[in-house]
């Protein structure tokens, strides 16, 4: 994975020394809450409903064990010894005492961290795949490419107070786990011809409020002319896009109200003018980033060594009580032989989806080593990976993991929820998303009957900002707000990857209480009507349309 | 009274000794004031593809930051230095802070106007934030890696 040289440390640092003089000016009433805002936002820093939240960014999800640990040293010295893991990749810490986030940005840049630019109007963590570099289906690793925007857009003066927050998100694969189609700008590598990189461009997409499917305005964009395409991207939003209503001031929008030929005709023309400029990427560059990125030194897998992961396996299917279920679930294939990668589950019975305490982190920190090569990744569906496991160590890590309460086996089912933090923490939040999500899960919990259902997303979002994703889960859970009480809203039918949609809204909300029950309504109704187990729910939706659903929600529950 | 500072720190007359005009005012009465020193004040909504042929009129030019959450005069900065190739003197004027100071003048901004209680040591401070710049601009439109050898420093 990517290291920092000299210059990339002395940003960090820099930056801690410039944030630690902004905190005391603050602090000394030099500063006002509204200038200080900014600042600090910039820096990751909100003002939450209890205390101050930390936003540490987690560049594409990608960690090392030393910095995993020292995430779980952090939130243990200077929060609750605990972090929760967000639907960007991030980790957020929910009491920092804002006297001590100084100390805090000290502690990250000592491993080649940082909180920069997580949060405020400006270019967020750039964000990606993480099976990166081991999936079997991908063209390329995407992280390069990731590494190169984020040092890009670090700081950049002219896009430093932008309408609105700005996200990227880069995949290298069909599947596209990486949601790019709604982001402010997706991006798909792709190779030409020659085997020449270049990447797609969608711009305009994203959730909140009015939810959005970007549109592709470029097919082919040859590497070297990245930056200079997202300059050019970036440079026509922060001219036109609207100051006027916070609401409307998203890219999407923009796109929108241009007409979407007119914004990539007005993006065309400013990239022209940057074309062959200085920020045209070298092949120097590109080969230092991608260089960092090589494979690890992974074992050569024989035929003997084959034959003998496939016993181990098999021994433990024999041997280990539920060790078959999470192999099924949490075991994903590598695109080197007699390597897996796993998922380690943060979606369990009493923990919010996504927390970690510190324990944790230090635990998987030190399975990534005995396991593989150090490295860590975040996925946006606030689960943690373990990228390179050597097959015959399967068994090993399952009993680890399993001892510490992380190898729930529910990867891609229904209880592998997205959750974002909701009204107990977010001061945004209409709803809590956090007791719903646990409400679900117990109704969920016998593994059968989780296996029978099968595949299935669900997305819980407390607020229209949408940090959960509820528009795109096959089954989405909106938290709104009606004269002072919670209900939350259900939608059906959306879907990510690389066919995204935005599901659609049911029917009347529902109150918290009766969550549970809506949701096993359509579940049972899905499972009732499908013509098999493999038909997944968009499918059987799609067959049958919305009406079953609704008049077995309705019928009975109003 | 604002003041007036330039990158050096060095505190200025705070109109320049310039008559300052908005674009409107330009394009409804100018041609009766050619030949006077004047300096040309861009809204943040106005764009200076409007007035390029005229900017050879004027002695300095401006962009006006209404509230210093508001990054437009930062384009328009850059496109008055870098696609039109203005290089006489552009001041940032409005609601500007002493930790925005360092990006001003990263995109071409060399006249600052400060509000009074902004304390000039620190904003002349402020010019040196930071040590390093990731990406080209106006001050410097080599990337750091057409800059330095980064290749020799990867682990």
């Amino acid at each position: 994975m990517y290291q920092y040289d000299e210059y990339d440390q002395r940003i960090v640092d820099d930056r801690v020394t410039l944030y630690r003089d902004q905190t005391r000016r603050f602090l000394a009433g030099e500063l006002s809450e509204e200038e200080f805002r900014p600042l600090r936002l910039q820096n990751g820093l909100y003002i939450q409903r209890h205390a101050p939240m930390l936003r540490i960014a987690i560049p594409y999800g990608t960690l090392s064990s030393a910095q995993l640990r020292a995430l779980g040293d952090i939130a243990q010295r200077w929060d609750e010894g605990w972090g929760h893991f967000s639907t960007r990749q991030n980790l957020q810490l929910n009491a920092p005492r804002l006297e001590d986030t100084p100390d805090i940005l000290a502690a990250l840049a000592q491993v080649q961290m940082h909180a920069i630019q997580t949060s405020g109007n400006c270019v967020r963590n750039v964000t990606s795949d993480h099976f990166a570099g081991i999936a079997p289906d991908e063209i390329l690793d995407p992280r390069p490419w990731c590494e190169i925007l984020r040092q890009w857009s670090t700081f950049h003066p002219e896009f430093s107070a932008l309408p609105r927050k700005f996200k990227i998100a880069v995949t290298a694969s069909e599947a596209d786990r990486a949601a790019v189609q709604v982001h402010d700008i997706g991006l798909r590598a792709l190779r030409g011809p020659s085997g020449e990189i270049g990447f797609e461009v969608w711009a305009g997409g994203g959730l909140g409020r009015t939810p959005v499917i970007g549109t592709r305005i470029r097919s082919w964009l040859p590497a070297p002319d990245l930056l200079l395409y997202v300059e050019a991207i970036l440079r026509v939003y922060n001219a036109d896009g609207r100051r006027d209503n916070p609401y409307k001031a998203r890219i999407k929008i923009l796109l929108r109200e241009m007409g979407a030929d007119a914004f990539t005709q007005a993006v065309e023309q400013e990239f022209s003018r940057l074309e062959g400029g200085p920020g045209q990427l070298t092949e120097a560059e590109m080969q230092r980033v991608v260089r960092q990125f090589a494979p690890p030194p992974y074992a050569h897998a024989d035929e003997h060594s084959l034959v003998a992961d496939a016993q181990a396996i098999a021994d433990a299917v024999q041997s280990q009580p539920g060790f078959e279920r999470w192999l099924a679930r949490n075991v994903h294939e590598h695109r080197q032989a007699g390597y897996a990668a796993v998922t380690v589950s943060l979606k369990r019975a009493g923990k919010p989806p996504g927390d970690a305490t510190s324990d944790e982190m230090r635990l998987v920190a030190d399975l990534a080593q005995a396991h593989g090569f150090g490295e860590i990744r975040v996925t946006h569906h606030q689960n943690l990976v373990l990228p390179d496991v050597r097959r015959a160590s399967l068994p090993a890590l399952y009993a680890a993991l399993r001892a510490a309460g992380l190898a729930t086996p529910n990867i891609g089912l229904l209880t592998d929820m997205i959750a974002c933090p909701g009204g107990d923490y977010c001061a945004l939040a209409n709803a809590r998303s956090i007791p719903v999500a646990e409400a679900i899960r117990a109704r969920f919990e016998d593994l059968d009957d989780l296996f029978d259902i099968g595949e299935l997303e669900l997305n819980i979002s407390g607020c229209i900002n949408s940090c959960g994703h509820h528009h795109i889960a096959q089954i989405g859970i909106l938290g709104v707000d009606k004269n002072g009480e919670e209900w939350y809203q259900i939608t059906l039918g959306g879907t990510q990857g690389p066919e995204a949609a935005i599901g659609k809204v049911i029917g009347p909300s529902f109150s918290a209480g009766e969550v549970p029950d809506a949701v096993e309504t359509v579940v049972r109704t899905y499972v009732a009507q499908r013509t098999s187990c493999e038909e997944r729910f968009n499918e059987t939706l799609a067959r049958i349309g919305q009406a079953p659903f609704r008049e077995a929600l309705y019928a009975e529950t109003h | 009274m604002p003041k007036l500072i330039n990158r050096q720190g060095q505190v200025l007359s705070p109109d320049g000794g310039l008559t300052w005009l908005t674009l409107t005012q330009w394009q409804a009465q100018g041609a009766a004031m050619v030949g006077q020193r004047l300096g040309l004040e861009f809204q943040p909504d106005e764009h200076p593809e409007s007035v390029v042929t005229d900017l050879a009129q004027f002695a300095a030019l401006a962009a006006r930051f209404p509230k210093f959450t508001d990054g437009r005069g930062m384009t328009i900065a850059q496109r008055l230095r870098v696609r039109y190739g203005w290089r006489g003197p552009l001041w940032a004027v409005g609601d500007i802070l002493q930790d925005q100071l360092f990006a001003l003048a990263r995109v071409g901004f060399d006249h600052f106007a400060l509000r009074d209680d902004q304390k000039v040591e620190l904003a002349k401070a402020a010019f040196a934030d930071h040590q390093v710049r990731y990406q080209g601009a106006w001050d410097e439109a080599q990337p750091l890696w057409r800059r330095e050898d980064r290749l020799g420093l990867a682990p």
